[in-house]
């Protein structure tokens, strides 16, 4: 190995180690430990919209019975307004 | 200088696992968020140091640098360059640096991909991860590095070379792929034991791993199958599965990672069964690394291990200690993680998806006593005692058709309860199927355990056959599609669940695979140049026997012309006597092997192996085997994996 190498290999070393560090240089701030995020709800949304579907697809395949898929389609209904509801909260026009 | 690079580049990935550990420690500590960010880049550092210390160590494998001991031990110059690459995992300490390396791009992408999801799980997760890594990374540091110096007072011309067993294609691919199996349920594993910390009971980390565990389970499925090809293609015994030690090992978190991978929809879809799910997680990742120590440790002889090293003891107390702390974690977290929702009804699909849940387990507890138990009879007696495969297969047999006649049962059963009116509908025709084969198989002579299989195989094609009929028909009545439009787009719009029968589809196939084991025919016999012998309706000639040299091998070549009872030709088999190292002045490192040929028809295969030669009096040895419905366990395999990969295709939306 000739010196050159090893000034390189030093300065990815030393560029590695900067960018480690780098967070330490802003200010001081405290992590976010409660709440869901944005894209959290959302993915809870569209886990709810597929169950709806695919409710349907068993209904349409005679897999449950018509009671238990009214009971079934009531609460994931009751789930994607609850859902809905939350992203309309969080998005930055409803925030206080 | 490079191997020194690469020591150095694995002193930095512990270094930077440990400061990891530490500030993502002082983050839960502190919640000072700059901390998660230091974190998080020295997770990306650790995982990008090892990655380069593989990189490394395939550079010195490939350019024969003879001064490291792992390179000399596993390859020479006359190594194809496939072959100084698949090196890599050939021993002892490369293959735990592939194992590392694989970790590390799972690290990778999993942190990179969660940088902005799951904010409360990630830093959990992270530690988690990176505490595996730096298992290894002691490992390859400490107890056997791959980067060691050859030790040898003068300069080393050339290498051992790499087993000729190994210098195989299937063999080039089937570690890998077992490794991605392993490493990737250390993922969904994390994401547990993050989600029992934080005590996070939503569903939406649950559908983050799915994804993950399919992956793992569909790499570890295809490394069983190739190393179940391997060895009908290389070891000259005629058979796939020898319920082998090592074998069992990756067998074993397969069928907890497949009881997983039923449960966990379960959990997504009836938010039912979170403790048996961590359970089940906890106990695949265990039995992945379990599997390591078995194969590693030198407790058990397999053709598979690696020679006893001082690694066991070491691995064993990361077993207990994972075991041993998740456990404790998950009796701490019990009354978060219980659910109101029960099981209303013994015949319902949640029901039935729990007994298949049991099946696998008892199975794996099977496989698990039966591979233990040599060890278990030494510690209790002092004598080993051995159970072979005609224990296994008395144990599994049974609990391996009652799993495919859940296979069936699972589709016809419906959500929470099954009436009346629906189970006559859904499970007259697969019952009069089951029954007419079964009465046309007794006819024929067929009993037991095979005649059970097959009839098992057509109810189950039916029922998966029934459930699509039913999908296709109801898009047609709905959108007046025709067939095959109805049936893309049944199968596009639901791709878990049609991708799961299609793989349920391919389970049919191994079970007939395997069933037509029943019926295998072997004979062995020495032939000169000219003379015929029969077997299982076919005549074998030995027409000619040729000798070649080779670069690396000496070979004598057979030409045996295969014909049926009435004579017709069949095919030519050309199986190979070769002699690895032939110009080795030292007999002792000359290496004999047996290459195979096979004439592979869809009813069964013609196996033939060239078992030696008496060069003096020109005799030439074969055994000769007829194998029926091999060629279904492969094609069962195909299958699966495209059940898999329909199953795991993101929607658009997804993507």
């Amino acid at each position: 190995m000739d010196w050159l190498s090893i000034v390189l290999t030093l300065l990815v070393f030393i560029g590695i180690i900067i960018y480690v560090i780098q967070p330490l240089f802003q200010p001081r701030a405290l992590s976010e430990t409660n709440g869901e995020s944005r894209e959290q709800l959302e993915q809870q949304k569209r886990v709810i919209y597929q169950q709806i579907k695919e409710l349907e697809m068993d209904r349409e395949l005679e897999n449950l019975s018509q009671a238990d898929y009214l009971k079934q389609r009531d609460l994931l209904k009751k789930q994607a307004a609850d859902s809905i509801r939350r992203i309309k909260d969080e998005s930055p026009g409803n925030q206080n | 200088m490079i191997p020194i690079v690469g020591s150095i580049t694995m002193n930095l990935a512990l270094g930077f696992s440990i400061l990891t550990l530490v500030a993502l420690g002082t983050f839960l500590w502190t919640r000072d968020s700059r901390l998660l960010q230091v974190g998080r880049r020295l997770s990306l550092g650790v995982s990008s140091l090892s990655i380069l210390a593989t990189v490394i160590l395939v550079q010195l494998l490939m350019s024969s640098n003879f001064g490291v001991d792992y390179v000399a031990h596993y390859t020479s110059r006359e190594t194809p360059m496939l072959y100084k690459f698949t090196a890599v995992w050939a021993g002892q300490s490369g293959s735990l640096l592939f194992w590392l390396c694989i970790l590390s791009l799972y690290a990778l992408i999993v942190v990179l991909q969660n940088r902005k999801r799951h904010h409360q799980l990630m830093p959990w997760v992270i530690i988690v991860l990176t505490g595996i890594q730096n298992f290894f990374l002691v490992m390859t540091n400490y107890i056997t590095n791959p980067f060691m110096a050859t030790e040898a007072d003068f300069v080393v011309q050339n290498g051992l070379g790499l087993n000729p067993l190994l210098q195989n294609l299937t063999m080039a691919i089937h570690p890998p792929m077992l490794y991605l199996g392993y490493v990737g349920f250390s993922v969904p594993f994390a994401f547990a034991l993050a989600a029992l910390v934080t005590r996070d009971v939503s569903p939406l980390w649950i559908r983050s791993i799915r994804r993950w565990s399919l992956v793992s389970w569909l790499f570890l499925g295809m490394g069983i199958l190739l190393g179940g090809w391997w060895a009908y293609q290389e070891l000259g015994w005629g058979g796939y599965w020898a319920w082998d030690p090592v074998e069992n090992a990756s067998f074993m978190p397969w069928l907890t990672g497949t009881a997983f991978i039923h449960s966990i929809l379960i959990q997504e879809k009836k938010d039912m069964l979170k403790i048996w799910n961590m359970i089940l997680i906890i106990l695949t990742f265990t039995l992945c690394i379990f599997g390591t120590f078995l194969t590693r440790s030198g407790i058990m002889s397999s053709v598979h291990s690696f020679a006893g090293t001082s690694l066991g003891p070491l691995f064993l107390a990361f077993v207990l200690s994972v075991l041993v702390l998740s456990g404790i974690l998950l009796i701490m977290r019990l009354p978060d993680f219980r659910t109101k929702t029960r099981i209303e009804s013994f015949t319902s699909r949640e029901s039935g998806f729990l007994f298949n849940n049991v099946v696998f387990v008892v199975m794996c507890f099977a496989v698990f006593w039966g591979t233990m138990f040599p060890v278990i009879t030494e510690w209790v007696r002092g004598t080993k005692i051995t159970v072979g495969p005609p224990w296994f297969n008395k144990m599994n047999i049974p609990i391996g058709l009652f799993l495919l006649l859940l296979t069936g049962v699972g589709p016809l059963l419906a959500w929470r309860r099954t009436s009346n009116k629906n189970a006559m509908r859904n499970f007259t025709i697969p019952i009069i199927v089951l029954l007419v084969l079964a009465l046309v198989l007794i006819l024929i002579g067929v009993r037991g355990s095979v005649l059970v299989s097959f009839a098992l195989s057509g109810f189950v094609m039916t029922s998966i056959g029934m459930e699509y009929f039913r999908g296709i028909r109801a898009r047609m009545r709905r959108f007046q599609e025709s067939i095959p439009v109805a049936l893309g787009k049944m199968i596009a719009k639901n791709r878990s669940r049609y991708g799961g029968y299609i793989a349920h589809l391919g389970v049919v196939f191994l079970f007939i695979g395997f069933t037509g084991h029943a019926f295998d025919q072997d004979r062995e016999w020495g032939m000169e140049v000219g003379q015929t012998e029969h077997i299982g309706g076919y005549h074998f000639e030995l027409k000619r026997l040729s000798e070649q040299e080779r670069p690396n091998h000496y070979a004598w070549i057979a030409d045996l012309r295969v014909t049926d009872d009435e004579g017709r030709f069949v095919t030519t088999l050309n199986p190979e006597k070769r002699v690895y190292n032939h110009r080795n002045p030292d007999p002792d490192r000359r290496q004999p092997h047996s290459e195979l040929d096979i004439h592979t028809m869809m009813n069964k295969d013609i196996y033939s192996v060239f078992t030696g030669i008496d060069s003096e009096k020109q005799v030439a040895y074969f055994k000769i085997m007829i194998n029926p419905l091999v060629q279904w366990v492969w094609i069962g395999g195909y299958i699966l994996i495209l059940g898999t990969i329909i199953a795991l295709w993101p929607s658009r939306r997804n993507a």
